[in-house]
């Protein structure tokens, strides 16, 4: 009688146990769209950093702004110059939860993440619905969102203000591998 | 309207438009070549962390958007996000690794290296979060555990 309750108690302490506290994405990629008649802008950004902690489904984020690439040298220098004043602000950051997130659960799931994205030193709630996959130690979070150019405060010359989106898509996805330290 | 007079104006319109040419070449921004810029700092990759790690707090931009040249230990090579990638050994216990997001002209290269080899890679020194981000990086040259 006791040796199946002890295999039971095994397979469960087991099954506890059979996901890193920990996972980290040290090449996120995050990529953003300015659709306008005059031009369409696409820049993206492939070393994002992200960290998971899958004990309590917190998730923070966090990105170079001058590590966006441009098509067009010129577009790269307005971002960070003008835009985004990266030498003032160097990172974006978003800190949040996984709601109802079940990190044992394989194959595909999709969860709300709700928590602030900071950028230009200005904070805003975000929630997005985000996809996770997850195939053995390895997860994949991916989705979009969209961004309200005013709502960080970025000043586009009137002049310009025809060739940028005030609404701007943004499109992410992260893997992750277990975090060992 | 003479002959003569026509002439200047076509001469000069044609000067004015080789000048605006120019200087819209002069001023134009374009990307740093980092196959033939010079690196502003050349160190192991070990050290390069030790140094970013020790001015972490004191806003040190002295290197940013500028050339570098580490040399490290290749961890892990990938083609994530459609991107060839290495990254370098560094810190303790390789809590903190360099991201050098290769040149597309590097392809040849890239494919020819494994984890344990060491580079001298050269690139763009775009900042530190976790780890190091270099872009647009070249490998200098190659030194492999064979």
């Amino acid at each position: 009688m006791i040796k199946p309750v002890i295999a039971m108690l095994f397979l469960v302490a087991l099954e506890l146990t059979s996901y890193q506290e920990k996972i980290i994405a040290r090449q996120g990629n995050v990529s953003f769209f300015s659709y306008t008649s005059v031009e369409n802008i696409k820049a993206e950004n492939n070393q994002v950093l992200s960290i998971i902690d899958l004990e309590n489904s917190k998730i923070a984020v966090s990105m170079l702004m001058n590590a966006f690439v441009f098509e067009k040298a010129l577009m790269r220098e307005h971002f960070n110059e003008s835009y985004i004043e990266s030498d003032i602000y160097p990172k974006a950051t978003f800190e949040g939860e996984i709601i109802d997130f079940n990190p044992l659960q394989e194959g595909s799931q999709t969860k709300m993440v709700k928590g602030v994205f900071t950028m230009r030193g200005i904070s805003k709630e975000l929630e997005i619905k985000t996809k996770i996959e997850k195939l053995n130690d390895k997860y994949i979070l991916s989705g979009v969102f969209e961004a309200v150019v005013n709502d960080y405060d970025i000043k586009i010359p009137p002049l310009l203000a025809g060739n940028i989106a005030k609404t701007i898509l943004v499109n992410f996805r992260f893997e992750y591998d277990p975090y060992e330290n | 309207m003479t002959k003569k007079t026509r002439n200047i104006i076509y001469l000069l319109v044609f000067v004015l438009v080789l000048l605006v040419y120019g200087l819209y070449n002069f001023t134009k921004t374009k990307d740093i070549d980092t196959l033939i810029a010079e690196p502003m700092l050349e160190l192991t990759a070990e050290d390069l962390i030790s140094y970013l790690e020790l001015h972490k707090n004191t806003n040190d931009k002295q290197y940013l958007e500028k050339v570098i040249a580490i040399k490290g230990v290749v961890k892990e090579i990938n083609n994530l996000n459609e991107r060839h990638t290495i990254l370098l050994k560094g810190g303790k216990d390789d809590a903190t690794l360099i991201i050098c997001d290769m040149n597309p002209s590097q392809s040849i290269e890239f494919k020819k290296l494994k984890p344990g080899d060491t580079v001298n890679v050269k690139g763009i020194y775009k900042g530190f979060l976790k780890d190091v981000v270099l872009l647009n990086c070249v490998i200098a040259n190659k030194k492999t555990n064979d």
